[in-house]
């Protein structure tokens, strides 16, 4: 598949395949593409060729049929329009699922549970404006996964976080990936080594690389090359993370 | 126990918030009825012959059914555009549409079954021509006001011009300018009922996407609708509707900014499955109340008879000042 922006070709001819149940984790530059690839999986972006989701292909099906198995979420800032509350953007990002033109019972008790799970429900009845940074990040991962979709696409949802609350993030993915597909971009490569199960280095709208950790490590000179850095491999117990070199070389230096 | 115990209480919590707010809708709808009949008996005469009963039945019902095109429609832009400082009137659909309307006059006189249509034509002309020149100018909220001055000036303008030149064809060309009932005639009442009730089907199909497009066009998507068109859409019914209604009573400011403004701070809620039914409710009783303080009170203290649109805009401008104010000093919403 690829993506035209007018004359700018931002995702040149890719053919992928992306694991079920796993985490991916997309990385690259900026620009690499990577934010294009997943709003063409989402239907928000026209693209050439086909895009397969449990056998239907995206660019032939109705919107209101993707938006049920699947939430796209970025960390964009939400606008606090007309004064919107949590407890209004929650019940609105279940819309795809919700049947009735009210919510019912269970949606009430999904929303509740889900901003229980976020640890949002304290300030459900407070506006958007009045939220830090944190928390309305916390909230748009809520909205995203309120209506319990197949498929979660996340784009850069590390970004704004700070280390604190990125292992609470680890630890809300991990959760997530139980029943679930996930798709998130990233510019941290030792977030993603940490978070990830399979990986994909994009870069000026190509595909380097893609597989799992074990490959993605034997194969880590192409990481180097593209980011023009040397890796890391560290081991804290069992759990092999990758750590970006320039930031110890420029100490010694 | 004690989940279960929380469970509940927390769903009560927020299930009561919705039926509150749904008795809230049938309360004003119930107080509008009231006022309804009410009007039937204020007047400046005593003894109220037949006649002039149902020439004040036939007023009240196309006030209330104005009211509440206008509300709806208010509440309809503020949503599509994610604007909370446009109406029919500010965007300038008024003006386009009167303006239109004694372009046609001027040229081929009056029709009652095609001035609508005409109406109609020059408002979503002049709708288009301010959102284009807004969204060039860089699409705030206030560029949309700018946009809506120049071009509401330009067909306003125009439309006093030609007032004045088919004064002979329409004597009350002058007095649409700003708008009011003293031409209620039962020949509306059909074409007001049946706008009146394409709104209304509008409304249950509309009201989430309205929700969703609050949240910027990028999520939007991700909740299943394609923006663009639910919003070209709102914005045609809006435009449409209001058009229809300025073709009749003329140009009536305000009252759609304000209604939607007062139900949501009434529900103290944006989402529009409650907003849009009770804008339209509390339009149709402000209007009918400011109707019934033109054809009584002033009258019976010697003024005469004022255009209820001139009352809408004494009232409502300042309260459209006090919106801006308190954008920018963070008070009100």
């Amino acid at each position: 598949m690829s993506v035209r922006y007018k004359d700018v070709e931002a995702v040149r001819d890719v053919t992928l395949e992306i694991p079920v149940g796993r985490i991916t984790c997309i990385i690259g530059p900026n620009g690499a593409g990577k934010t294009s690839l997943l709003r063409s999986i989402s239907k928000i972006t026209r693209f050439e060729g086909e895009i397969y989701l449990d056998g239907i292909e995206v660019s032939k099906t109705p919107l209101n049929t993707i938006s049920r198995i699947l939430s796209y979420s970025t960390s964009v800032y939400l606008p606090d329009l007309l004064s919107l509350k949590v407890i209004d953007v929650l019940k609105i990002a279940r819309y795809p699922v919700s049947r009735r033109f009210f919510e019912t019972r269970e949606d009430l008790e999904i929303i509740l549970d889900t901003a229980k799970e976020f640890k949002i429900d304290k300030f459900l009845e407070k506006k958007l404006s009045e939220l830090s940074s944190g928390e309305l990040q916390r909230v748009i991962l809520a909205m995203a996964v309120i209506k319990n979709p197949k498929y979660l696409l996340l784009d850069e949802p590390d970004s704004h976080v700070d280390v604190a609350n990125k292992a609470e993030l680890i630890n809300i993915l991990r959760k997530l990936s139980k029943d679930r597909t996930i798709v998130l971009t990233t510019h941290d490569v030792l977030f993603a080594s940490i978070v990830g199960d399979y990986f994909i280095l994009m870069n000026k709208g190509r595909v380097l690389f893609a597989g799992d950790k074990q490959r993605f490590f034997e194969n880590k000179n192409i990481l180097e090359e593209t980011y023009g850095t040397e890796f890391y491999e560290v081991r804290l117990g069992n759990v092999v993370i990758m750590v970006p070199l320039y930031i110890l070389k420029k100490h010694i230096d | 126990m004690d989940t279960i115990y929380r469970g509940l209480k927390e769903d009560r919590w927020s299930m009561n918030k919705d039926i509150q707010r749904i008795l809230m809708l049938l309360l004003f709808i119930a107080v509008l009825f009231f006022t309804m009949y009410v009007s039937l008996f204020i007047g400046s005469a005593e003894q109220v012959n037949p006649l002039v009963m149902k020439y004040r039945f036939t007023r009240v019902v196309e006030v209330v059914l104005t009211g509440f095109i206008l509300g709806i429609s208010g509440s309809y832009l503020q949503s599509a555009l994610r604007n909370p400082l446009v109406d029919h009137y500010i965007l300038g659909i008024g003006s386009g549409a009167l303006s239109s309307v004694y372009l046609f006059i001027l040229i081929l006189g009056i029709s009652h079954i095609v001035t609508p249509f005409v109406a109609i034509i020059g408002g979503l002309i002049a709708l288009f021509l301010t959102i284009t020149i807004a969204e060039i100018i860089g699409g705030s909220d206030i560029s949309y006001i700018l946009a809506g001055i120049g071009i509401n000036s330009l067909f306003s303008g125009l439309a006093y011009l030609l007032s004045f030149l088919i004064l002979v064809k329409n004597p009350y060309a002058l007095y649409l300018m700003a708008g009011g009932f003293t031409l209620a005639s039962p020949e509306y009442e059909i074409p007001l009922i049946v706008s009146a009730v394409i709104v209304l089907v509008t409304y249950p199909v509309l009201a989430k996407p309205l929700n969703a497009l609050l949240l910027g066009d990028e999520l939007v998507y991700q909740i299943g609708y394609d923006p663009r068109r639910y919003r070209l859409i709102t914005i045609i019914i809006a435009g449409v509707f209001s058009s229809i209604v300025v073709s009749y009573f003329g140009l009536i400011g305000f009252i759609g900014l304000v209604s939607p403004h007062i139900a949501r701070f009434l529900l103290k809620t944006s989402d529009n499955r409650f907003v849009i039914p009770l804008s339209g409710t509390i339009s149709a009783l402000l209007l009918l109340i400011t109707d019934d303080l033109a054809r009584s009170v002033l009258v019976n203290i010697g003024v005469g008879e004022v255009p209820a649109g001139s009352i809408v805009a004494v009232i409502g401008a300042p309260f459209f000042l006090l919106l801006i104010l308190s954008r920018y000093r963070g008070v009100l919403h």
